[in-house]
């Protein structure tokens, strides 16, 4: 009798937790669900459908080896994919994004150049080197895929050093407002095209991958070309100038490229000049892109500017111990882009 | 009696909150999931400084401390050596030394490979650093080379160079003397240490004929470079 009395007096007050509990999950996944219809307009369609226990209308893949310097840095290594894709390299370890993580660890090729893949000799990068990053989009519905691609470096003192569950390199992350930071985000410069050797379309933080018509379980390849070059000539002079004669190198980008690189150094000339006082910066690149053969051509200028460019580079190289890369793929087409 | 009957309605108020929390959170959680449409790779390299080939003096002190000055031509050695060197702290595969000079004074250069020995020989050339220590240097053999722009006749520069040095610049505005001389190592040198950190020695001589020059003050430039190819 007394225990019957006990829990008639508190059932209600579990049923009360209860039925909140129950109004406020509903709640959240209404509002949630709401959200996602009024801010994707493109996939209504697919209603809640596409939004499964791995989440994403994609998946990222990666092929090639792993990097020397994978464990300085926190990301899951991914996992081999479940189920057959299509488009995928078939003579490469591959790992995807997914359920085994959403960031991972970027597989290194022998065209990627990046001075960290574990299966070559080379190691690290400096002024010259160039090469060529690639990935996969995995389309996990039939779907047209319509992504923003960013780009991010995070870059770490020389002091950086393999980590382990009790220590990462948080204390050694250059912050992005230093010059050093600046200066390697002016020097090493990506793009999305590469033809004959010009390097064009040069990527500013982001890009868009669009594939109408997507098919499920469908791998598209996406490359991005990195550049850290020489000498400043390489970006300013006309491609067919007289002072590329005899040297090993030449221009190697477009024209249109150079005009945006221009506006770019003459306005943040801290990204790319160690020393950022240089008077009449936008005058000398002008005149400097004009070419030798141009009556105004002034050498003085020329030398100056290639000296502080490779002033630069050596802040950089004395400065900087590593580079991490970040490649970030969002589903533009939701509101969380 | 029952275990559930000991159990204080306080103690089960707070189960049930910590109950109701944790559904909101696995909720909240979830559908964050859900939503979450972003995918990353990540990867990190390590940056190399630039590979820089400097030159240095004697015992592989700065530059600076190369200095030519005072030269007395009544030396009856008929010659002065100077000990320089080329060095990097990285793995370098070729690089090239130049010379540029003017030709006021009839000097002759000549650039020779050295070794650096324990004790003072007869022709050792002696370079004493900003300890007082002094090392010793002796030829090895004079680098292979030679003028990119002499006339053969006079000895000093044609015009092939002109542009390349004063511009625009007329020739005729320039002194014959001022008109630098260019002289290059060829074939390009392999660093001692080949794939290693380096240091090589040389040994700039100058030297000349006391029937042709005289102490009157004349002054040359002298360059050297080093270059990597």
């Amino acid at each position: 009798m007394d225990n019957y009395e006990h829990i008639k007096i508190h059932t209600p007050k579990i049923i009360i937790y209860t039925v909140c509990a129950a109004v406020i999950l509903i709640a959240l996944l209404i509002s949630f669900i709401s959200f996602g219809w009024f801010t994707n307009s493109k996939t209504t369609g697919n209603g809640i459908n596409g939004m499964n226990a791995t989440g994403c209308k994609f998946e990222l893949a990666t092929a090639g080896d792993g990097g020397k310097y994978d464990n300085y840095i926190i990301a899951s290594d991914g996992q081999a994919p479940e189920g057959e894709i299509n488009g995928l390299p078939t003579d490469k370890n591959v790992t995807v994004t997914g359920s085994g993580g959403t960031e991972i660890k970027w597989l290194m090729n022998s065209e990627s150049n990046f001075g960290n893949n574990a299966g070559e000799s080379a190691d690290g990068i400096q002024p010259g080197s160039f090469g060529k990053l690639t990935f996969y989009v995995v389309a996990k519905q039939n779907i047209d895929l319509n992504l923003t691609i960013s780009l991010d470096t995070v870059l770490y003192t020389k002091e950086a050093q393999p980590i382990d569950e009790n220590n990462d390199n948080s204390a050694f992350i250059i912050p992005a407002n230093s010059s050093e930071a600046k200066l390697t985000k002016g020097h090493i410069l990506f793009f999305k095209n590469k033809t004959n050797g010009v390097y064009s379309d040069m990527i500013t933080d982001k890009f868009t991958f669009e594939k109408l018509g997507a098919k499920k379980d469908t791998a598209y390849r996406v490359d991005i070309y990195w550049i850290w070059p020489e000498v400043i000539d390489q970006l300013i002079l006309p491609e067919s100038d007289s002072l590329f004669s005899g040297k090993d190198y030449g221009k190697i980008i477009s024209d249109a490229d150079t005009q945006t690189l221009i506006t770019e150094m003459s306005a943040n000339s801290e990204c790319y000049f160690a020393d950022n006082s240089i008077a009449d910066l936008g005058l000398m690149l002008d005149n400097i892109s004009k070419g030798s053969a141009d009556g105004s051509f002034d050498s003085d200028y020329y030398n100056k500017l290639n000296l502080k460019w490779n002033e630069s580079d050596q802040f950089i190289g004395t400065n900087v111990g590593y580079i991490e890369l970040k490649l970030t793929a969002d589903d533009s087409s939701l509101g969380n882009a | 009696m029952n275990k559930k009957s000991d159990i204080k309605p306080g103690i089960k108020r707070t189960v049930n909150a910590v109950v109701l929390l944790a559904l909101i959170l696995t909720a909240a959680v979830t559908a964050f999931a859900w939503f979450t449409n972003e995918r990353k790779l990540d990867t990190i390299t390590k940056i190399n400084s630039p590979v820089a080939l400097t030159i240095g003096a004697g015992a592989k002190e700065d530059s600076s401390n190369i200095d030519m000055g005072g030269i007395d031509i009544s030396d009856a050695s008929g010659k002065k050596s100077f000990v320089f060197c080329v060095y990097s702290d990285e793995s370098v595969g070729k690089y090239k030394i130049q010379l540029a000079h003017t030709t006021n004074i009839a000097f002759t250069y000549t650039i020779y490979a050295a070794n650096e020995g324990e004790t003072a020989l007869p022709d050792s050339v002696v370079y004493v650093d900003r300890s007082d220590v002094s090392h010793y240097y002796t030829k090895s053999g004079a680098l292979s080379g030679g003028y990119l722009n002499m006339d053969e006749n006079t000895g000093i520069a044609n015009g092939t160079y002109h542009e390349k040095t004063y511009g625009a610049y007329g020739s005729q505005f320039v002194q014959k003397n001022a008109e630098p001389l260019y002289w290059q190592s060829s074939p390009a040198i392999t660093p001692a240490a080949a794939g290693n950190m380096f240091t090589d020695y040389y040994i700039l001589e100058v030297s000349w004929d006391s029937d042709k020059v005289t102490n009157n003050k004349e002054t040359d430039m002298v360059y050297l470079t080093a270059g990597m190819v």
